[in-house]
């Protein structure tokens, strides 16, 4: 065999091989620049699925995928596009307990590399999906789970006052003797504070996340030393209280920061015994600062108290606290755990509206 | 007259039920477990009215359920469930337990009259049952599991109460039950029966 014409085929060949490997290395860079731009996309759009689903169309064109179809069912709801176009479709299909996805696409050319490139841009797309789609399901159950939580927080108060309410009406037409109607107001004139607590814990409640309104709502001189002393009166605990503050404020804020603090400990004192709760209240010149300790045992996890929807009791809630926070966050102050051996202490402290 | 205990948290509440039932009834109150359990201690009461909604878990039934459990596990008072907490399963479970009737939050007071009425009536009813000798039990079986459960279920429960009754003297509950008192060890050891603080 002649040598000399053996170089030109090895050169050739090699030339062709360069050119293929060019040729698949430009084709599989475009279709993954495509494939990261729709990644970015769904970042774009919070991995709302929806929207992904409709905003990304325009990229199928760039992979030169003539149409995208889709069945994906999760939570009662079904979103569903129907194949449209003709060609041999690529599909994949997902079935776990929650959710149901079947997804395809059906390329412009069918050809050895460009079917190798369609089943990543499947895979890829159907991992995207069924991300949003789990992010979609996660969200809702959470969103219904806080949701539940806090229809319990005021349930609970709402149907003990309508129970009140009934009883109530039932009592007034049953006041037959002076003696009752007597007795019947001295009743309400004991329990008439708890009532207006309960409103207090209602509205603080209903109006987490509002904004202070100074022009609008400038509130009242409140005696903290008076408010303070009833609301551990109410839970029967014994509490030493140090020093004097009165504060300019909406009642129904300081009840929703105090109450919640001091039910805290109240709590505390129905599981330990021998627990006792210490109230200091130091005038700061432009704010006031209160700290409310206990001298129960020390609370684990401190730096999640105030978390929403986090309780490190049994059946709690974990909505108490995190109102408390919200409360002296919109009336421009603050509320922190002090680092104490034992017991929870808490440091409130409330800013001074400017006089005048 | 008839003694009620009311435990409820919300004192507003509590001060209302306790003016509509105070002409009829001797009234008591407790906000908590611990009142409760001091008030149940010190006085002979007929009928409990409890909110299962307690401090120091409020917003969930499970102070109330453990209470109620206490109850009927040491005390022959009836009691009915006053609360918020809207479930078939705490309302299933406190049944189950031994509540004698649940009412759900808001109800007319005429409803909770009329309950603690038919609760003192099933009450005294029982109380001269028992001076006839008759006990009552109640036992909660799946059917499907045939007879011998049943029977065992029964056995036990009839021995319980007897020993409850004798406060876990052996000799009087062997005697009242008509077995001998090795037959009573044998039962105590089949059912796995043993003396606790609370019973």
């Amino acid at each position: 065999m002649n040598l000399e014409l053996i170089y030109p085929v090895f050169i050739l060949t090699g030339l062709v091989i360069i050119g293929v490997l060019i040729y698949l290395r430009s084709l599989t860079q475009r279709a993954m620049r495509t494939v990261l731009e729709m990644i970015d996309l769904n970042t774009k759009l919070e991995y709302d699925l929806h929207q992904f689903l409709s905003e990304s169309l325009p990229l199928f064109e760039k992979l030169k995928i003539n149409d995208f179809f889709y069945t994906i069912h999760y939570l009662d709801t079904t979103l569903q596009k129907p194949k449209s176009r003709p060609g041999k479709p690529f599909e994949k299909n997902i079935q776990r307990k929650d959710y149901k996805i079947t997804i395809g696409i059906v390329p412009r050319h069918s050809r050895g590399e460009q079917d190798f490139l369609n089943t990543i841009v499947l895979e890829i797309l159907s991992v995207i999906i069924e991300m949003n789609v789990l992010i979609k399901i996660k969200v809702i159950h959470e969103a219904l789970y806080k949701f539940s939580k806090l229809q319990t927080f005021i349930l609970h108060d709402v149907k003990n006052l309508a129970q009140f309410i009934g009883s109530l009406s039932y009592n007034v037409h049953h006041l037959e003797t002076d003696e009752k109607k007597d007795r019947f107001i001295d009743y309400l004139k004991e329990t008439l504070p708890v009532i207006s607590r309960s409103g207090a814990k209602i509205i603080g409640l209903l109006e987490m996340h509002g904004e202070a309104d100074d022009e609008n709502s400038p509130g009242i001189s409140v005696d903290l030393n008076s408010l303070l002393e009833n609301l551990a009166k109410h839970y029967k605990m014994p509490c030493a209280i140090k020093g004097q503050a009165i504060i300019q404020a909406e009642e129904y804020m300081l009840i929703s920061i105090f109450d919640n603090l001091l039910k805290n400990i109240y709590e505390k004192s129905l599981q330990e015994s021998d627990v006792s709760c210490h109230i200091e209240l130091e005038d700061l010149g432009d704010r006031t600062r209160v700290v409310i300790s206990d001298t129960g045992s020390f609370t684990a996890e401190r730096s999640r108290l105030f978390e929403p929807f986090y309780s490190t009791k049994k059946g709690g809630l974990g909505i108490g606290l995190y109102q408390a926070k919200n409360a002296a966050l919109t009336m421009g102050g603050d509320i922190r755990i002090l680092p104490r051996t034992s017991g929870v202490a808490f440091e409130v402290i409330l800013p001074k509206p400017e006089e005048g | 007259m008839p003694t009620i205990l009311l435990v409820e948290d919300d004192m507003a509440l509590r001060k209302q039920i306790r003016f509509s039932l105070e002409g009829d009834f001797s009234i008591l109150e407790a906000e908590n477990r611990k009142e409760a359990t001091e008030l149940l201690k010190s006085h002979p009461i007929d009928v409990v009215i409890l909110d299962l909604g307690l401090p120091p878990s409020g917003d969930s039934p499970e102070e109330g359920l453990i209470i109620l459990s206490s109850i009927l596990n040491q005390y022959s008072s009836k009691v009915i469930i006053l609360t918020g907490q809207k479930t078939e399963g705490i309302a299933l479970e406190s049944i189950k337990t031994g509540a004698f009737d649940y009412l759900m939050k808001p109800i007319s007071m005429e409803k909770i009259l009329f309950s603690i009425e038919r609760a003192i009536l099933f009450k005294n009813a029982e109380e001269e049952l028992e001076k006839q000798g008759i006990k009552k039990i109640t036992l909660d079986v799946e059917v499907g599991k045939g007879l011998q459960t049943l029977r065992d279920e029964a056995d036990k429960h009839v021995i319980l109460k007897v020993l409850r009754d004798t406060n876990f003297n052996i000799y009087q509950s062997a005697k009242i039950l008509g077995v001998k008192r090795e037959s009573l060890y044998y039962f105590l050891k089949k059912f796995g029966l043993k003396r606790t603080h609370e019973s």
